[in-house]
């Protein structure tokens, strides 16, 4: 096509036409945009043109190449190709219109980075955050079996004869291994809240019951302290929940313990009201009130989280621990938790919790407590053959000493879970304890096995779990699987034979 | 003298101006100026006794390299495709974005980096280095590693 042709086509100010032949050299230009010689190469003018070679080969006769810059300018550039060998090369000037574009495009560029970047820090605090998680998690579950240890032998040495020395020493290891068995479970509660891994139970409870039980044990113990702790129900409040007895009890029990440790007072108030209901849920208002002292508000997630670090080991500064458990549970609870200081120096503390209430609401009747005392006093004939699954060293000499210590059982240990099903097969037992898991065979898939491979006998006896992994689901998996109970480590020796005892006929060896 | 052409592809952001820049004009800036189209430089190499020059073609990134304009890939003889280390998005197809490449251009050497290397926390180099193997080789446009060395190696792929 002659250039005069496209000229008229193209009529504008902002083109300009230059017409080459294949080696490059400039035939013929106008100068409308910038200043070109004529037969000089085009190569020398940008770097842009020392491949312009390839456009003459190309099948297409016309090469359209946008916003090329050239020279601080932005093009928009024709190559068209003519059948005697040279071409015609038409420069669009664009660089305004391009200049908007590449604001357009800046925005749009630096908010999708920022987006990315934010994503990926995200998703490395999460992967952190799950990291300590099971670092805590992991470690704690490893500290069980020596505080069960701790714990469950200082506790029978507290039954035996000591001078008056030893009982205090022996009370004292027995009053910090409870304390430390205490953080031991918050810090591994936390760390399944922080993995939203707990599910809540769902069973009746009479409301009543269990603050009355509460109150009567702060009102009992704090006595001597010259302190009145007082309870409030309201009468609309209903009489029976269906909820998680032990996690709603946890959160009281971390208010009054709050407002204990920081009042300077002379009363503590536990008042529950009741927000609102609607259909079967009612929004529980439970505040703690300390007439005089300053609780400090943990709510905040810094605190929190520097809380989770049990600094050099103070355990006094776990109260944020415990809190931030709370403040988890009343999350699940579908609420909330507040602390207020109040105008005359003291503290309310409130938990707002939605929990279910059954239609016909009437007051329960729970069972009592058995005393743990009454262990001590159970006498057997005969003896109960136990086996003990268990390959950790530690927790074997554990339950071996609770159980010998009593006089009622005939223990066998054993690390193998080979040797474990030849003997369920060859001889008669009345009772295995098993751990979560012995020579990395999972107690699910090693109860399975026995019920398969035991003989008739062993088949009907109960087959306790001894383990870390008491979540609710996992207790419902170890109920699924056949075991007839769990006994949580760590443990105390009343704790473990309560729960034996419990779940044996106990009759057939009196 | 031998001149080649060398289109430099990628994600947007992830450092291509920065880096023709370092090698070029042997400069960096912080700031970040999105490009928009094509940029072309030209810097002239010596490859085993012999002078290269190198056209660089540096393209607006895009997230799909099927979106770069086609005309500006007529008659390239190599491609460098740019990554961001820190960010997985930029690397997350190299491979079907590589063979898309593959495919369409008659087999023309194509090295792929990761830039921003200095970003990486010290000491985990040689860790990343192991997470990101699919790429030839890691740089960094800010302090200038490599990227020279990233260059006459494409030169001497093409001569």
């Amino acid at each position: 096509m002659a250039m005069h042709e496209l000229q008229r086509d193209y009529s504008t100010k902002d083109l300009q036409f230059v017409s080459i032949n294949q080696e490059g050299t400039i035939l013929t230009t106008d100068q409308q945009l910038f200043e070109l010689k004529k037969d000089t190469s085009i190569k020398d003018f940008h770097p842009f043109f020392e491949g312009i070679d390839i456009y003459f080969t190309e099948e297409s006769n016309h090469t359209k190449l946008e916003c090329v810059h050239l020279n601080d300018r932005i093009f928009d550039i024709d190559f068209i190709k003519n059948d005697d060998d040279t071409a015609v090369i038409i420069f669009r000037e664009g660089t305004d219109f391009y200049n908007r574009v590449q604001l357009i495009a800046q925005k749009r560029n630096e908010s999708i980075i920022f987006q990315e970047t934010l994503e990926l820090k995200n998703q490395i605090l999460k992967e952190k955050e799950e990291f300590k998680n099971r670092f805590i998690g992991n470690f704690s579950h490893e500290l069980r079996n020596p505080l069960t240890l701790v714990s469950s032998f200082s506790s029978m040495l507290l039954k035996t004869e000591l001078n008056l020395d030893q009982e205090m020493l022996v009370e004292a290891i027995k009053d910090q291994s409870d304390k430390l068995r205490n953080i031991l479970n918050d810090i591994i509660d936390l760390s399944i809240l922080k993995n939203s891994s707990l599910s809540l139970e769902n069973n009746p409870f009479s409301l009543r019951q269990l603050l009355k039980t509460i109150h009567l044990n702060y009102a009992t113990t704090n006595k001597t302290r010259d302190l009145d702790i007082l309870l409030t129900v309201d009468e609309n409040v209903p009489k029976t929940i269906i909820g998680d007895k032990r996690r709603f009890e946890q959160i009281i029990i971390n208010f009054v313990d709050n407002a204990l440790r920081h009042n300077k007072g002379n009363s503590i108030e536990i008042k529950i009201k009741e927000n609102q209901r609607r259909a079967n849920k009612v929004s529980l208002r439970i505040e703690v009130i300390n007439n005089n002292g300053i609780i400090p508000d943990s709510t905040s997630h810094e605190e929190i989280e520097s809380y989770t670090n049990i600094d050099g080991g103070d355990i006094e500064k776990t109260t944020g621990l415990s809190f931030s458990i709370a403040r988890e549970l009343a999350q699940l609870m579908e609420g909330e938790i507040l602390i207020k200081p109040l105008d005359n120096g003291g503290t309310i503390q409130v938990a707002n919790l939605k929990l279910a209430f059954p239609i016909h609401d009437k007051e329960i009747v729970e069972e009592k407590k058995e005393d743990d005392n009454q262990n001590n006093t159970i006498q057997l004939s005969e003896k109960v053959r136990t086996i003990i699954a268990e390959d950790n060293s530690v927790t074997q000499m554990t339950a071996l000493k609770i159980l010998v210590g009593t006089g009622n059982f005939d223990n066998r240990v054993f690390t193998d879970p080979k040797d474990l099903l030849d003997a369920v097969d060859k001889d008669d037992y009345d009772l295995i304890l098993m751990s979560s898991s012995i020579s990395q065979v999972d107690a699910v898939e090693l109860i399975s096995l026995i019920k398969e491979f035991a003989n008739d006998h062993n088949k009907k006896i109960p087959i306790l779990a001894v383990t870390t992994k008491t979540s609710a689901s996992d207790i419902a998996d170890y109920r699924r699987a056949g075991f007839k109970d769990v006994v949580k480590k760590p443990y105390t020796d009343d704790e473990l034979l309560k729960t034996i005892y419990k779940r044996l006929n106990l009759k057939k060896f009196k | 003298m031998i001149s080649k052409k060398i289109v430099i592809v990628g994600h947007f952001g992830v450092g291509k101006t920065s880096l023709i820049r370092r090698f070029v004009e042997d400069v960096f800036s912080a700031d970040y100026k999105v490009t928009i189209g094509v940029h072309i430089l030209k810097k002239t190499v010596h490859v085993d006794h012999k002078e290269v020059n190198l056209i660089l073609w540096d393209t607006e990134g895009t997230d799909d390299i099927e979106e770069i304009r086609k005309a500006y890939l007529l008659g390239t003889h190599g491609f460098i495709f740019v990554c961001d280390v820190t960010r997985p998005a930029t690397y997350i197809n190299i491979e079907s974005q590589k063979n898309y490449l593959k495919d369409n251009f008659n087999d023309v050497p194509i090295i792929s980096i990761g830039n921003k290397s200095d970003l990486l926390p010290k000491g985990s180099i040689s860790e990343k280095k192991e997470e990101l193997d699919f790429l030839d080789m890691l740089v960094s446009a800010k302090e200038g590693n490599n990227v020279a060395r990233l260059f006459e190696k494409i030169a001497k792929l093409l001569i």
